[in-house]
Protein backbone atom coordinates (compact mmCIF):
# COMPACT_ATOMS: atom_id res chain seq x y z
CA UNK A 1 0.00 0.00 0.00
CA UNK A 2 2.77 2.42 1.02
CA UNK A 3 4.67 1.37 -2.10
CA UNK A 4 1.67 2.25 -4.29
CA UNK A 5 1.62 5.74 -2.82
CA UNK A 6 5.36 6.06 -3.41
CA UNK A 7 4.99 4.86 -7.02
CA UNK A 8 2.15 7.34 -7.64
CA UNK A 9 4.28 10.13 -6.21
CA UNK A 10 7.28 9.16 -8.36
CA UNK A 11 4.97 9.01 -11.37
CA UNK A 12 3.81 12.59 -10.71
CA UNK A 13 7.45 13.75 -10.45
CA UNK A 14 8.30 11.86 -13.63
CA UNK A 15 5.39 13.61 -15.42
CA UNK A 16 6.92 16.93 -14.36
CA UNK A 17 10.32 15.86 -15.72
CA UNK A 18 8.74 14.96 -19.08
CA UNK A 19 7.63 18.59 -19.44
CA UNK A 20 11.23 19.43 -20.40
CA UNK A 21 10.80 17.51 -23.68
CA UNK A 22 9.82 19.47 -26.77
CA UNK A 23 6.06 19.72 -27.36
CA UNK A 24 5.96 17.36 -30.39
CA UNK A 25 7.91 14.68 -28.51
CA UNK A 26 5.74 15.16 -25.42
CA UNK A 27 2.51 14.86 -27.38
CA UNK A 28 3.79 11.75 -29.09
CA UNK A 29 5.40 9.82 -26.23
CA UNK A 30 4.82 11.40 -22.80
CA UNK A 31 1.79 9.26 -21.93
CA UNK A 32 3.52 6.03 -23.00
CA UNK A 33 6.72 6.97 -21.17
CA UNK A 34 4.77 7.63 -18.01
CA UNK A 35 3.00 4.27 -18.33
CA UNK A 36 6.30 2.48 -18.93
CA UNK A 37 7.89 4.22 -15.93
CA UNK A 38 4.93 3.15 -13.79
CA UNK A 39 5.10 -0.46 -15.07
CA UNK A 40 8.82 -0.75 -14.32
CA UNK A 41 8.40 0.71 -10.82
CA UNK A 42 5.52 -1.65 -10.07
CA UNK A 43 7.55 -4.64 -11.26
CA UNK A 44 10.47 -3.63 -9.01
CA UNK A 45 8.17 -3.17 -6.03
CA UNK A 46 6.45 -6.53 -6.64
CA UNK A 47 9.85 -8.23 -6.79
CA UNK A 48 10.67 -6.72 -3.39
CA UNK A 49 13.50 -4.52 -4.69
CA UNK A 50 14.18 -0.99 -3.44
CA UNK A 51 12.72 1.80 -5.53
CA UNK A 52 14.64 4.96 -4.70
CA UNK A 53 17.95 4.14 -6.38
CA UNK A 54 16.20 2.72 -9.42
CA UNK A 55 13.92 5.75 -9.72
CA UNK A 56 16.94 8.05 -9.50
CA UNK A 57 18.60 6.10 -12.32
CA UNK A 58 15.41 6.42 -14.43
CA UNK A 59 15.30 10.17 -13.81
CA UNK A 60 18.96 10.58 -14.78
CA UNK A 61 18.50 8.36 -17.85
CA UNK A 62 15.44 10.33 -18.96
CA UNK A 63 17.17 13.67 -18.27
CA UNK A 64 20.02 12.51 -20.53
CA UNK A 65 17.40 11.57 -23.14
CA UNK A 66 15.85 15.06 -22.90
CA UNK A 67 19.24 16.71 -23.41
CA UNK A 68 19.84 14.42 -26.41
CA UNK A 69 16.44 15.13 -27.95
CA UNK A 70 16.71 18.88 -27.39
CA UNK A 71 20.12 18.92 -29.06
CA UNK A 72 22.01 19.27 -25.75
CA UNK A 73 23.92 22.36 -24.68
CA UNK A 74 27.33 23.51 -25.88
CA UNK A 75 30.47 22.95 -23.82
CA UNK A 76 30.75 26.67 -22.95
CA UNK A 77 27.14 26.75 -21.76
CA UNK A 78 27.64 23.48 -19.85
CA UNK A 79 30.69 24.88 -18.04
CA UNK A 80 28.91 28.16 -17.33
CA UNK A 81 26.08 26.26 -15.64
CA UNK A 82 28.02 23.52 -13.88
CA UNK A 83 31.09 25.49 -12.66
CA UNK A 84 29.32 27.82 -10.19
CA UNK A 85 27.15 24.97 -8.90
CA UNK A 86 30.19 22.72 -8.40
CA UNK A 87 32.03 25.58 -6.68
CA UNK A 88 29.00 26.11 -4.42
CA UNK A 89 28.92 22.37 -3.53
CA UNK A 90 32.63 22.35 -2.65
CA UNK A 91 32.20 25.55 -0.62
CA UNK A 92 29.30 24.08 1.38
CA UNK A 93 31.25 20.85 1.98
CA UNK A 94 34.33 22.77 3.17
CA UNK A 95 32.25 25.08 5.36
CA UNK A 96 30.45 22.13 7.00
CA UNK A 97 33.73 20.32 7.62
CA UNK A 98 35.28 23.45 9.15
CA UNK A 99 32.23 24.15 11.34
CA UNK A 100 32.16 20.56 12.48
CA UNK A 101 35.87 20.53 13.32
CA UNK A 102 35.63 23.83 15.24
CA UNK A 103 32.48 22.77 17.10
CA UNK A 104 33.95 19.41 18.06
CA UNK A 105 37.24 20.96 19.20
CA UNK A 106 35.51 23.63 21.29
CA UNK A 107 33.16 21.09 22.87
CA UNK A 108 35.97 18.62 23.51
CA UNK A 109 38.22 21.46 24.74
CA UNK A 110 35.71 22.57 27.37
CA UNK A 111 34.94 19.01 28.32
CA UNK A 112 38.62 18.17 28.60
CA UNK A 113 39.17 21.06 31.06
CA UNK A 114 36.62 19.44 33.33
CA UNK A 115 38.00 15.98 32.76
CA UNK A 116 41.53 17.15 33.72
CA UNK A 117 40.15 18.31 37.08
CA UNK A 118 38.95 14.79 37.72
CA UNK A 119 42.12 13.10 36.31
CA UNK A 120 40.19 11.61 33.39
CA UNK A 121 41.86 10.93 29.99
CA UNK A 122 41.06 13.64 27.38
CA UNK A 123 38.41 13.11 24.71
CA UNK A 124 39.48 12.79 21.05
CA UNK A 125 39.15 16.05 19.11
CA UNK A 126 38.40 14.58 15.68
CA UNK A 127 35.26 15.74 13.87
CA UNK A 128 32.35 13.35 13.42
CA UNK A 129 33.06 12.05 9.91
CA UNK A 130 29.61 10.50 9.52
CA UNK A 131 28.03 13.91 10.00
CA UNK A 132 30.51 15.53 7.63
CA UNK A 133 29.77 12.94 4.97
CA UNK A 134 26.03 13.32 5.43
CA UNK A 135 26.16 17.08 4.95
CA UNK A 136 28.68 16.88 2.11
CA UNK A 137 26.70 14.30 0.15
CA UNK A 138 23.47 16.22 0.84
CA UNK A 139 25.03 19.43 -0.48
CA UNK A 140 26.42 17.65 -3.55
CA UNK A 141 23.06 16.01 -4.27
CA UNK A 142 21.20 19.30 -3.96
CA UNK A 143 23.71 21.06 -6.19
CA UNK A 144 23.50 18.19 -8.69
CA UNK A 145 19.72 18.57 -8.85
CA UNK A 146 20.06 22.34 -9.36
CA UNK A 147 22.65 21.83 -12.12
CA UNK A 148 20.48 19.19 -13.85
CA UNK A 149 17.42 21.44 -13.68
CA UNK A 150 19.32 24.38 -15.13
CA UNK A 151 20.81 22.21 -17.90
CA UNK A 152 17.35 20.92 -18.82
CA UNK A 153 15.86 24.44 -18.81
CA UNK A 154 18.69 25.73 -21.00
CA UNK A 155 18.30 22.88 -23.49
CA UNK A 156 14.53 23.48 -23.56
CA UNK A 157 15.01 27.21 -24.21
CA UNK A 158 17.55 26.41 -26.92
CA UNK A 159 15.02 24.10 -28.52
CA UNK A 160 12.31 26.74 -28.44
CA UNK A 161 14.62 29.52 -29.76
CA UNK B 1 15.44 16.81 -33.72
CA UNK B 2 18.57 15.17 -32.41
CA UNK B 3 21.37 14.67 -34.92
CA UNK B 4 21.71 10.90 -34.28
CA UNK B 5 19.28 9.84 -37.00
CA UNK B 6 18.62 6.20 -37.89
CA UNK B 7 19.61 5.07 -41.38
CA UNK B 8 17.80 1.95 -42.55
CA UNK B 9 20.72 0.93 -44.79
CA UNK B 10 23.62 1.71 -42.49
CA UNK B 11 24.86 -0.06 -39.36
CA UNK B 12 22.32 0.18 -36.54
CA UNK B 13 23.00 1.45 -33.05
CA UNK B 14 22.81 -1.22 -30.31
CA UNK B 15 19.53 0.28 -29.00
CA UNK B 16 17.88 0.23 -32.44
CA UNK B 17 19.16 -3.27 -33.13
CA UNK B 18 17.79 -4.63 -29.85
CA UNK B 19 14.42 -2.94 -30.36
CA UNK B 20 14.10 -4.39 -33.88
CA UNK B 21 15.04 -7.80 -32.53
CA UNK B 22 12.40 -7.51 -29.80
CA UNK B 23 9.74 -6.55 -32.36
CA UNK B 24 10.75 -9.20 -34.91
CA UNK B 25 8.44 -11.84 -33.45
CA UNK B 26 5.42 -9.81 -32.38
CA UNK B 27 4.16 -6.30 -31.79
CA UNK B 28 4.82 -4.96 -28.30
CA UNK B 29 4.22 -1.88 -26.16
CA UNK B 30 7.08 0.12 -24.59
CA UNK B 31 7.32 -1.89 -21.39
CA UNK B 32 7.09 -5.15 -23.37
CA UNK B 33 10.00 -4.01 -25.56
CA UNK B 34 12.08 -3.16 -22.47
CA UNK B 35 11.43 -6.60 -20.98
CA UNK B 36 12.19 -8.41 -24.23
CA UNK B 37 15.44 -6.48 -24.77
CA UNK B 38 16.53 -7.35 -21.24
CA UNK B 39 15.67 -11.00 -21.82
CA UNK B 40 17.37 -11.16 -25.27
CA UNK B 41 20.52 -9.59 -23.88
CA UNK B 42 20.40 -11.84 -20.80
CA UNK B 43 20.23 -8.80 -18.52
CA UNK B 44 23.37 -7.22 -19.99
CA UNK B 45 21.45 -4.40 -21.70
CA UNK B 46 19.17 -2.19 -19.65
CA UNK B 47 17.20 0.42 -21.52
CA UNK B 48 15.41 3.25 -19.74
CA UNK B 49 12.41 5.14 -21.13
CA UNK B 50 14.62 8.05 -22.29
CA UNK B 51 16.68 5.86 -24.62
CA UNK B 52 13.74 3.65 -25.60
CA UNK B 53 11.31 6.36 -26.69
CA UNK B 54 14.05 8.50 -28.25
CA UNK B 55 15.01 5.50 -30.39
CA UNK B 56 11.37 4.62 -31.14
CA UNK B 57 10.74 8.16 -32.41
CA UNK B 58 13.74 8.05 -34.74
CA UNK B 59 12.85 4.53 -35.91
CA UNK B 60 9.30 5.60 -36.77
CA UNK B 61 10.69 8.58 -38.70
CA UNK B 62 13.06 6.24 -40.57
CA UNK B 63 10.19 3.85 -41.37
CA UNK B 64 11.68 0.90 -39.48
CA UNK B 65 8.66 0.50 -37.20
CA UNK B 66 5.18 1.93 -36.95
CA UNK B 67 2.63 2.51 -34.25
CA UNK B 68 -0.35 0.21 -34.23
CA UNK B 69 -3.63 0.83 -32.43
CA UNK B 70 -3.85 1.45 -28.68
CA UNK B 71 -4.80 -1.74 -26.87
CA UNK B 72 -5.23 -3.05 -23.35
CA UNK B 73 -2.67 -5.61 -22.22
CA UNK B 74 -4.79 -8.15 -20.37
CA UNK B 75 -1.74 -9.42 -18.44
CA UNK B 76 -1.19 -6.00 -16.88
CA UNK B 77 -3.91 -3.45 -16.12
CA UNK B 78 -6.76 -1.68 -17.90
CA UNK B 79 -4.63 1.17 -19.24
CA UNK B 80 -4.59 1.41 -23.03
CA UNK B 81 -1.09 1.20 -24.46
CA UNK B 82 0.44 2.08 -27.82
CA UNK B 83 1.87 -1.00 -29.56
CA UNK B 84 4.77 -0.88 -32.01
CA UNK B 85 5.20 -3.10 -35.03
CA UNK B 86 8.20 -3.78 -37.28
CA UNK B 87 7.79 -2.77 -40.95
CA UNK B 88 9.17 -4.45 -44.07
CA UNK B 89 11.97 -1.83 -44.09
CA UNK B 90 12.73 -2.67 -40.46
CA UNK B 91 12.87 -6.39 -41.23
CA UNK B 92 15.31 -5.73 -44.08
CA UNK B 93 17.48 -3.52 -41.84
CA UNK B 94 17.50 -6.21 -39.13
CA UNK B 95 18.42 -8.92 -41.66
CA UNK B 96 21.22 -6.74 -43.05
CA UNK B 97 22.55 -6.08 -39.54
CA UNK B 98 22.47 -9.80 -38.67
CA UNK B 99 24.32 -10.51 -41.93
CA UNK B 100 26.96 -7.92 -40.96
CA UNK B 101 27.30 -9.58 -37.55
CA UNK B 102 27.71 -13.06 -39.05
CA UNK B 103 30.32 -11.73 -41.50
CA UNK B 104 32.27 -10.25 -38.58
CA UNK B 105 32.02 -13.56 -36.70
CA UNK B 106 33.23 -15.41 -39.82
CA UNK B 107 36.24 -13.09 -40.11
CA UNK B 108 37.01 -13.58 -36.42
CA UNK B 109 36.82 -17.37 -36.91
CA UNK B 110 39.25 -17.14 -39.87
CA UNK B 111 41.63 -15.22 -37.62
CA UNK B 112 41.13 -17.92 -34.97
CA UNK B 113 39.93 -15.34 -32.48
CA UNK B 114 38.01 -16.69 -29.53
CA UNK B 115 35.95 -14.73 -27.03
CA UNK B 116 37.75 -14.61 -23.70
CA UNK B 117 35.85 -15.10 -20.48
Amino acid sequence: MAENHAIDRYRRWYRELLRFYSKPHRERFAESMEQTFHDVCRERANDGHGLLGFVLWMFVETAAGILRENGGVGLAQFLRIVSPVAFFAVAIAAWVQMQNAIAVNIAAGLDNQLRQLFFQPPLPTRPDMAEVWLWTSGACFLCGVIAAWRLLRTSQRKRLA
Amino acid sequence: MANNQVHANGPLTPAVFHILLALSTQERHGYGIMKQVESDAQGKVKMGPGTLYGSLGRMIDAGLIRESAKKIDTKMDDERRVYYKITAVGQKALAAELRRYSEVVAIAAQLRLRPTS
